[in-house]
């Protein structure tokens, strides 16, 4: 990997920090969420009475865990690509590409905030409750699902802007990694180097 | 009316350009829907992705993809991989092939721990690798044999991809699971045999011979066997006895396999937050295609895209096998481009109601594509399972070694496939046996 001329980007530095807390946070939701289905599970097989409401938490458990994730998977390039033929590309035009990649990726996310926006308005227009037990006001899960892809809108176009400035001012190969293609060696060292942390994590830690 | 000849040609065609300038798969997948619904009936169908993207976030059968997964990142941080491996090593010994069969069958058994083949590669991978080093074997057999054995991890449930199909196609889970367990085991034994028979015809491929365990100690290993096999116990035994949903099933995955991991000292908070890190992104990776597969499936069935298609395919005069023919030459070809998962999702919308409108098992159907994604997942140039390999066998020697020693059992997967099509019941006579 080249070293940018200039320091390291502090904004992508600090998303990336950012996402890395909200993934922890939703591992420990889904940890939660576990905790109460198997509750409810015990509760309805031996004793003959159900908790509720435990599948309706479940899918709002999956609206925050994945709409993290979108962001989570853009910042460390999880988002699957076709590495094939831009790889074999001068580092310039790969520059660009990764740059109209990262843009369109925005707009993307902005129409789904703006659609996600819509819905969050129609709930709270309406009054909207889930018609279940809990009677949750679907404004509340519906409004963090609609802030999630309004941040993934907002950090898309921030990629775009900062691997931008970076072809613009000659770093060409700064701006292709910024978020840029994995080829599937680096997937699967991803994939690895993952694995070996944790055993070294394991045996320091005892 | 969408003309099925156009439609189908700029569908290629935005995948081919899309992918070539290396846009993500997701996007692609949203832009085929977007431009086709400004095309016909516009705004309409756009405004409606916000209602999509909820309900398929919101899906209680998608929610059973992160518990899966999360319970897969903890079992692998457990140490039950290892335990395994030395437990199932000491048994295939008589073999001809010996150790190498144990990469075969470490991979099934964690493969019904876990529901992803890459994960599955890379564990089985790492603990069996180092133990080939100076004993002789045949280097691209022992590399093959883990590539290959690695798909399994989609096929034997549970199976993050059959998840995402069943979702799609409102198949019940349940089935496609009990569905992947037949053909499942008929590869890991034609895998085994094709070992047996390459060491048969070439005994030094199998390296030298090395003491044999005491059988009480060997006898002793086996108690490593059953913490995977309890989970896999747990998870299916809890659908079908019918107290758990696929969901519900995965939750108390994960809590057993905290349990476990907490039971060999592993469980700490520096293990569970890689696994959460792991979890979460894997999470975004699969759901983001899958919400974009969702709008791409809706804007196609108002438009009744399949339908045209399926009528299209009708004139071509096609008998149902040469079909499914032509979709195998199909999947082979897209399998060089897209990886395993993309390459379900992209094509449902199409496939599904195709093959179905054929007469064809939609639960048959599910594992028809999974062989098909799993074959996609170990031939070049892009078969991530053969990079996985390729890394953890470090850097020194090209992958050539893995795409060669790989070939043999890209075969075999083929023809387990082709048995696959003519004789069903490999994959509908268990859920049909379970599920009455």
């Amino acid at each position: 990997m080249t070293s940018a001329p200039d320091r390291p980007s502090r904004s992508l530095e600090a998303v990336q920090a950012g996402t890395d807390m909200l993934s922890v946070l939703a591992g420990w939701g889904l940890v939660l969420l576990s905790v109460l289905i198997g509750v409810e599970v015990v509760a309805r097989k031996f004793l003959g009475f159900s908790i509720q409401g435990a599948d309706e938490i479940g899918g709002y458990t999956l609206a925050a865990v994945s709409s993290i994730g979108f962001i989570v998977a853009l910042v460390n390039r999880a988002h699957v690509r076709i590495d094939l033929a831009v790889k074999r590309l001068p580092l310039g035009a790969q520059a660009w590409l990764n740059i109209l990649a990262l843009g369109t990726f925005g707009l993307m996310a902005g129409i789904f905030a703006w659609r996600a926006l819509a819905v969050v308005q129609e709930s709270l227009a309406m009054g909207a409750h889930a018609p279940t037990p809990l009677q949750t006001p679907l404004v509340l899960p519906q409004a963090l699902w609609a802030a999630a892809y309004v941040t993934l809108a907002l950090v898309a176009a921030l990629g775009t802007i900062q691997a931008a400035r970076r072809a613009v001012s000659g770093d060409a190969a700064g701006a292709a990694d910024t978020w840029g293609i994995e080829t599937a060696e680096e997937a699967a060292e991803t994939e690895l180097q993952a694995m070996a942390a944790d055993n070294a994590n394991v045996i320091r830690n005892g | 009316m969408v003309d099925p000849a156009l439609f189908s040609a700029f569908f290629v065609a935005a995948l081919v350009i899309g992918g070539a300038l290396g846009l993500h798969v997701a996007l692609i997948m949203f832009g085929i829907g977007l431009i086709t619904a400004a095309a016909t009936l516009g705004l309409p169908l756009i405004l409606n992705i916000g209602n999509l993207a909820w309900e398929t976030q919101n899906d209680f059968i998608l929610v059973s993809v992160p518990l899966f997964l999360l319970m897969g990142e903890v079992l692998l941080r457990s140490g039950i991989s290892e335990r395994m491996y030395s437990a199932i090593a000491a048994w295939v010994d008589w073999l001809p092939g010996r150790l190498i069969h144990a990469n075969i069958a470490a991979s099934a058994l964690f493969a019904a721990t876990s529901g992803s083949s890459i994960a599955t590669a890379a564990t089985v991978g790492t603990v069996a690798l180092p133990t080939f080093r100076q004993r002789g074997y045949d280097e691209r057999l022992v590399l093959g044999s883990i590539a290959a054995g690695g798909t399994l991890g989609i096929l034997i449930p549970p199976s993050i991809n059959l998840i995402v199909y069943g979702a799609m196609t409102d198949t019940s889970v349940g089935r496609l699971f009990a569905a992947g367990v037949v053909p499942g085991l008929v590869l890991t034994l034609a895998f085994m045999a094709l070992i047996a028979v390459q060491c048969l015809r070439r005994p030094e491929a199998a390296g030298h011979e090395t003491e044999t365990l005491a059988l009480a100690r060997r006898i002793m290993l086996l108690l490593h066997l059953l913490p995977p096999a309890a989970i896999f116990a747990l998870i299916m035994g809890s659908i079908y006895f019918g107290f758990a949903t696929p969901t519900e099933a995965a939750a108390l995955g994960v809590l057993f396999a905290l349990a476990i991991a907490a039971a060999f000292g592993k469980l700490n908070l520096a293990m569970l937050h890689a696994a959460f890190r792991a979890t979460v992104r894997t999470t975004g990776m699969v759901l983001l295609i899958v919400v974009a597969a969702f709008f791409l499936n809706f804007v196609l069935s108002v438009l009744g895209v399949p339908q045209a298609i399926a009528r299209w395919i009708d004139g071509m005069n096609l008998t149902a096998m040469q079909t499914i023919w032509v979709l195998i030459l199909l999947y082979l070809l897209l399998g060089c481009m897209l990886e395993a998962l993309s390459l379900i999702v992209t094509t449902i919308p199409i496939v599904f109601p195709l093959v179905i409108g054929l007469g064809f098992d939609p639960v048959w159907l599910g594992i028809f594509l999974t062989l098909m994604a799993e074959l996609a997942l170990i031939t070049p140039p892009v078969g991530m399972n053969l990079y996985v390999v390729q890394g953890i066998r470090g850097p020194g020697r090209g992958i050539g070694d893995v795409m060669v020693g790989v070939m043999p059992f890209v075969l075999i997967l083929g023809l387990v496939t082709i048995l696959v099509v003519y004789v069903p019941e490999l994959a509908l006579w268990l859920p049909e046996q379970l599920f009455k």
